[in-house]
């Protein structure tokens, strides 16, 4: 193969110039065009002109470029006066190896061999101006600045319909419009306190905010005669007809369905299928209060000042809040109480969806003393239009404490004092084992022990006492039990010999107590039958016992817990230990009475004065027998739908569908049932009533009906409802035998 | 010895003597060598055609006995058998491949030839045909169970809004294997069964309405599924009469009594104001007179409810009548009762006293605690517990003639109906109320003796327990004859044939009928095996052994000889003009 000529290498140069140089016009208009479509981007302009206006530049700057680099007009001369310029080793004669040897003269000539052989040389080394790096660079610079500029991008961007995109977002897709309408349009207004813009819906199926106006506007592809929209199937509304279209206004405030039906000129009556109106409700607002715990008890000692702080959120906006204040002042029959209303300090105003308020609640200033109780709650209320949603949260209760008055709880208003009767006497263990631990140098050693026995057997007392609320039952010791005759009776001396004397004014209001004792006359075989009985409780899970709510038994079983510390040390003869567990024990029963403290309105029934003189006459005359007679309506709920259920089954069980007259009439009435249950549970069954009335209209074809059958008898079993059960009478034939045998049966059992 | 000739047995003479003639000629004609050889030759090969076409029989001497193959017989079986009882005859039922020579058996001959059955190989006489034979004892060499539900029990009495349940044993051949049962509302039950071999099986349904239905019955395993048809047929709910005789109202009673009334049952109260004047409530019911509580009131009730306090102070007539009712079926429940010397009658029961007053239970997959009387019953042979735990018998019944006594000890268990807990209330006290209750009395009762399934066209026997003494039954109005039973008296049997796919009915002259599912042929194939061999199985303790004698039957003789014949005759008129 031939080496290849300069004129070849002239050649190829020249075109990897043009490429490179090329590249560089490309690199360079493209940043330009995309620079220009970007920052127009950000104006409010028809979305079309940054478009255009990119174009334009990326056009203007190619052709400019290109020009003044004469992209397209370098010949081999021009590389020829390059190569002479920047290679002197060619000693200015590139442009010779450009000439034929006939045109050259002998020097020439020679001047060219020798310039051949530098040029193939320097060849490999050549290298041709370019400034693509630099296009590259401001290239890159253009795609993240319009990219950071992109995200600015406004968008109130008018936008026009186009063919595609558009279209669809003004109206509903032509794909999902029934056969006659041409088009339709939705406009949805919610209303004005929402905020929320008006939009169009794509679909005919909505979901729109409570309240929202709901404007159809349609358009027949034919004459049609009488267009009604039926909502719910129970209002019916004629759409009356404005410039060619119809159109119809509606606000909605509950979910329900729709459908649209009109007449066709042939008289026929068309119906679309059944679109869903699911309300999107304006729910209430929510209140949480974050620092504050419902029960709050201060010291004397402790800071007045309250910290209030709340989150108060709603799904549209909020307008009002406040913080509703009772001061409960003295006990008893003297308690006063006075109510303010207070604001939060922060914010002022009430505006937005979420506020995060704070108030400082100084009780001194409010006038609260020891012995008084502030009951608050927050309230607030929406923006909702006419009538705004309030809610509130539950009250707090902040009590200062009186330590100068003894303990008692009563539960006013109820003449039964439901506390057990060993409840006052843990103060009283403690203030015996304070006088124990006061007199133990003046003791014998003997004498404080049995004392402080006697102190941990009545602490257990009371342990166990509190233990029946839990509903454990009573247990005397762990172990084989030996029978102890007249179990009550040895506890009470045991109390009366080891308690304490209480007080005893209040025991006629006593409720009965409920004693729990084992069953010490275990039957031989049942302890025969189960050894572990004799350490175990057989008795019913305490789980399950409900006297007190959750967090009052787990106060109480902590403080059972506590009482068996006590109760130890005690044993122990360390009354010192001991002390600490019985306060702590002391100061959760304290909290548990006031846990179940609550207040009600005064209710009662005062009924007539008796009559003093009728009374305990025996005097029956007026008397008489009375008769009630009763009769239940039976009917049957869902007549219709257990109707059609059946009626399906029938036509199941065929191997050929057909739906009768009858049938259809079933279906019809079934789907009327149906219509009133989606009103109350929207969306549940709407595609079953759109198969109900296409089987009803003969809609759907001989294949499809059988799951159409199938899907309809699921949805309608799936609405009957779950029945209690009720007794049946048991059926059966008694046979001459039967009853020879029962005869025989009684006979010989009365022998025996 | 005997023939069967293929073709008339002239035909075959001529055509024997005219090839004879022939061959003989043309060897004649032949200058080779072994002439005489060549001539025996043409005779021995004629002859031995001759044969063949005549096909001759020779007589044998065989047992009377047969062996029946049916459907799905193993070839193995049948060879193992056969070892033992070689000059047994062999038979085949219709439309089962011979094996063996086996001879056709027609289902007509079943009856006549039944004496001689000696054993059955395969998948047993189809039911039907079973049916006809007198003699049924024979020995059944069984195919092992196929795969598939082979056992199946439907509730007799399918009630609406409670939960029934449908057993049965599958035999699975894979490794995992899913059920399901589907209803008109979707998905009822569902049970996966793991690992080859039997296995029971429990799926549960709640039908909300009465009617006839058909669920699915759904077997997934990792390749296939399938699915089975299964009628039911979902009973209206009956209603009870109810007497209360109480001595106050009281919360129990009137949410007991409120519970029933939305049920509407019918129910009649009386509360005892004083000595001799009463209130009186009737729901759903007339008014009626009960000042006394006489024999006609009770005949007219299904179920009193009462205490001890209320039946203490009845007079002894009335104690008397009430007694007898409850001999005549009547039921009595007592809610609260003290043992006492004079209530034995009315409380037969044994207690013993407890400390314990309280009581755990778990209705509806919640726990409960109620109060409960101090005195237990105690639990024997003759008590029917009907809510029990670890404290003993909270509430249960015994018979007493035809009707039963049974008792409540949980008290104020109203406090499940106020929470609004309906359903665990309902559980509470639906299975003691109707357990105790006067069973209706049917004067008719239709049983259908073969086990579902059943196929069109095949013979359906009935039995009617009736006290009438005509009675008359209707298959889907067609009348079916009945015959009584001869020893049991108003006993009475029939035979039908289902009748197309679908539902049917049996009605009596008296009113009772008893509905029933013919199926498709293609559903239930292993469980309707399964029954025919348990039936063919059964069948050995019907009738008595088949005797054996001996026979003499006529057998082909194996024409190979003749074909052998014929080839070397041949081979050697072929052979005998190249040696």
């Amino acid at each position: 193969m031939s080496t290849p000529t300069p004129p070849y290498h002239f050649h190829r140069m020249k075109r990897r110039y043009q490429w490179l140089r090329g590249m560089e016009v490309l690199l360079w208009s493209l940043a330009g065009g995309l620079l220009t479509y970007v920052v127009l981007k950000l104006f409010p302009i028809p979305i079309w002109l940054p478009r255009v206006s990119g174009v334009l530049v990326i056009c203007t700057i190619a052709i400019d470029f290109s020009r003044r680099i004469h992209l397209y007009r370098i010949r081999d001369n021009d590389l020829a006066v390059y190569l002479n310029r920047h290679y002197p080793l060619l000693q200015e004669s590139a442009d010779l190896l450009l000439i034929d040897d006939e045109e050259l003269s002998s020097l020439q000539q020679l001047q060219k061999i020798k310039t051949i052989q530098r040029f193939e040389n320097l060849y490999p080394e050549i290298k041709l101006p370019h400034y693509i790096g630099r296009a590259a660079g401001v290239f890159a610079l253009c795609i993240l600045l319009g990219v950071a500029l992109t995200a600015l991008t406004r968008k109130n961007q008018i936008t026009e319909p186009t063919s595609g995109v558009s279209a669809q977002q003004a109206n509903i897709d032509k794909k999902k419009l029934p056969v006659s309408i041409r088009s339709a349009t939705i406009l949805i207004a919610p209303p004005s306190y929402t905020g929320i813009a008006k939009t169009t819906s794509s679909d005919f199926n909505l979901q729109i905010p409570e309240g929202s106006l709901v404007e159809w506007k349609i358009s027949f592809s034919t004459n049609v005669i009488e267009p009604q929209i039926i909502l719910s199937a129970k209002d019916t509304l004629e759409i009356p007809q404005n410039l060619g279209d119809y159109k119809i206004m509606r606000s909605f405030n509950t979910s329900g369905f729709y459908q649209l039906t009109w007449m066709n000129p042939d008289s026929s009556i068309q119906s679309t299928d059944y679109f869903k109106i699911e309300i999107i409700k304006d729910q209430a607002p929510s209140i949480v209060v974050q620092n504050l715990g419902q029960f709050l008890e201060l010291d004397v000692n402790d800071n007045p000042n309250i910290h209030l702080n709340a989150t108060l959120t709603d799904d549209y906006g909020l307008q009002q809040t406040s913080i509703v204040a009772t001061v409960s002042k003295g006990s008893g029959e003297a308690i006063k109480f006075r109510e303010e209303k207070l604001t939060f300090d922060k914010p002022k105003n009430i505006a937005g969806k979420e506020i995060q308020a704070t108030r400082l609640i100084d009780l001194t200033k409010m006038g609260i003393q020891p012995g008084d109780e502030l009951y608050f709650y927050i309230e607030v209320q929406d923006t909702k239009t006419p009538s705004p949603n309030r809610s509130r949260t539950d009250t707090y209760f902040i009590a200062l404490k009186d330590t100068s008055t003894v303990e008692t709880s009563f539960d006013a208003g109820l003449g039964v004092d439901l506390m057990p009767e060993y409840f006052r006497s843990q103060r009283q263990i403690i203030i015996d084992s304070e006088k124990l631990l006061k007199e133990k140098k003046t003791l014998a050693k003997k004498i404080f022990n049995e004392r402080s026995n006697s102190l941990a057997h009545d602490q257990k007392i009371l342990r166990l006492r509190y233990g029946e609320f839990l509903g454990e039952e009573f247990e005397s010791s762990i172990g084989p039990q030996s029978v102890i005759e007249d179990h009550e009776s040895d506890d009470q001396d045991i109390e009366k010999k080891f308690g304490h004397a209480h007080d005893t004014e209040n025991e006629h209001n006593l409720i009965e107590e409920k004693k729990h004792a084992h069953d010490q006359k275990e039957s031989d075989q049942a302890r025969k039958q189960d050894p572990s009985k004799e350490y175990v409780h057989a008795h019913d899970s305490d789980e399950e016992a409900t006297f007190l709510t959750q967090s009052i038994r787990a106060k109480l079983k902590a403080a059972i817990t506590i009482m068996w510390d006590a109760e130890l040390y005690l044993r122990l003869y360390q009354p010192e230990k001991s002390l600490p567990f019985q306060y702590k024990a002391l100061k959760l029963l304290k909290e548990i009475s006031q846990d179940s403290r609550i207040y009600v309105h005064r209710t009662g029934f005062d009924p007539p004065p008796l009559k003093e003189e009728k009374r305990l006459t025996a005097n029956l005359s007026e008397i008489q027998t009375s008769t009630i007679t009763v009769h239940s309506k039976k009917s049957e709920e869902y007549s219709a739908i257990r109707a059609a259920v059946l009626e399906i089954e029938k036509i199941l069980k065929e191997d050929s569908i057909m739906i009768s007259a009858d049938a259809s009439s079933t279906f019809k009435k079934a789907g009327h049932e149906l219509a009133a249950i989606e009103l109350i549970q929207p969306g549940g069954y709407l595609e079953t009533l759109s198969l109900l009335k296409k089987l009803s209209t003969g809609e759907i074809k001989n294949v499809k009906t059988r799951d159409a059958l199938l899907q309809i008898r699921k949805s309608l079993w799936q609405v009957l409802p779950q029945k209690t059960m009720s007794p049946q009478a048991p059926t059966g034939v008694t046979h001459a035998l039967d009853l020879e045998f029962l005869k025989n049966l009684e006979a010989s059992k009365q022998n025996h | 010895m005997s023939f069967d000739p293929v073709l008339p047995l002239w035909l075959i003479i001529l055509i024997g003597i005219s090839l004879t003639l022939l061959f003989l000629w043309q060897e004649n004609k032949k200058t080779h060598r072994f002439k005489g050889l060549r001539m025996v030759s043409v005779l021995i090969m004629i002859a031995a055609f001759t044969l063949i076409l005549l096909k001759p029989l020779h007589q044998k001497e065989k047992s009377s006995n047969i062996i029946l193959l049916t459907k799905g017989y193993s070839k193995k079986q049948v060879d193992s058998v056969l070892l033992n009882k070689v000059d047994f005859s062999l038979m085949h039922l219709k439309n089962v491949p011979p094996y063996n020579n086996s001879t056709p058996l027609l289902s007509n001959d079943l009856n006549q030839r039944s004496n001689e059955i000696q054993t059955v190989i395969g998948e047993g006489i189809p039911i039907c045909d079973l049916d006809k034979m007198d003699n049924k004892h024979f020995e059944f060499v069984s195919n092992t169970l196929p795969e598939g539900i082979v056992e199946l029990s439907i509730p007799k009495l399918t009630i609406a809004n409670r939960k029934n349940t449908i057993n049965g044993k599958f035999n699975n051949s894979q490794e995992t294997i899913r059920l399901y049962l589907s209803g008109p509302g979707g998905k009822e039950d569902s049970l996966t069964l793991k690992g080859k071999g039997q296995h029971n099986f429990k799926l549960t349904f709640l039908p909300k309405q009465s009617g006839e239905f058909i669920y699915t019955l759904g077997v997934q395993d990792s390749v296939d599924r399938y699915q089975e048809d299964l009628p039911i047929h979902v009973s209206e709910e009956q209603k009870l009469k109810i007497l209360f005789l109480q001595h106050y109202p009281s919360f129990e009673t009137q949410t007991l009594k409120s519970f029933l009334a939305r049920k509407h049952h019918s129910m009649v109260l009386r509360h005892q104001v004083s000595k001799n004047d009463f209130r009186y409530e009737y729901i759903n019911h007339e008014p009626l007179s009960l000042t006394k509580i006489t024999v006609e009131v009770l005949d007219d009730m299904d179920l009193v409810i009462s205490d001890s306090e209320s039946l203490s102070v009845l007079s002894p007539l009335e104690k008397q009548n009430l007694e007898n009712a409850i001999q005549s079926g009547l039921g009595l429940l007592n809610l609260s009762y003290q043992a006492g010397k004079s209530l034995t009658n009315f409380f037969p029961f044994q207690t013993i006293s407890t400390k314990n007053d309280t009581a755990a239970i778990r209705l509806h997959s919640k726990s409960f605690n109620f109060p409960i009387s101090k005195s237990r019953v105690i639990e024997n042979s003759l008590l029917i517990p009907i809510q029990k735990n670890k404290s003993g018998v909270l509430s249960g019944y015994t018979f007493a003639g035809a009707g039963k006594i049974g008792f409540q000890s949980l008290q104020e268990t109203y406090t499940i109906s106020l929470a609004g807990d309906s359903i665990s209330y309902s559980e509470l006290w639906t299975p003691l109320i109707e357990r105790i209750s006067r069973s209706v009395a049917q004067s008719s009762k239709i049983k259908i003796v073969p086990s579902f399934p059943y196929y069109e066209d095949e013979p359906i026997d009935l039995e009617v327990i009736s006290l009438s003494e005509s009675i008359s039954i209707k298959a889907d109005d067609v009348s079916i004859p009945l015959k009584e039973d001869m020893l049991i008296d108003n006993v009475w049997r029939g035979r039908t044939w289902a009748g197309k796919k679908g539902w049917h009915k049996f009605e009596t002259s008296d009113g009772s009928t008893l509905h029933y599912y013919v199926s498709d042929t293609s559903n239930w194939k292993s469980l309707a095996l399964a029954n025919q061999l348990m039936e063919n199985a059964l069948a050995n303790s019907y009738g008595k052994t088949a005797k054996s004698e001996i026979i003499k039957v006529w057998e082909p003789v194996p024409p190979l000889a003749f074909y052998l014949l014929f080839l070397f005759a041949a081979a050697f008129l072929w052979l005998a003009p190249k040696l």
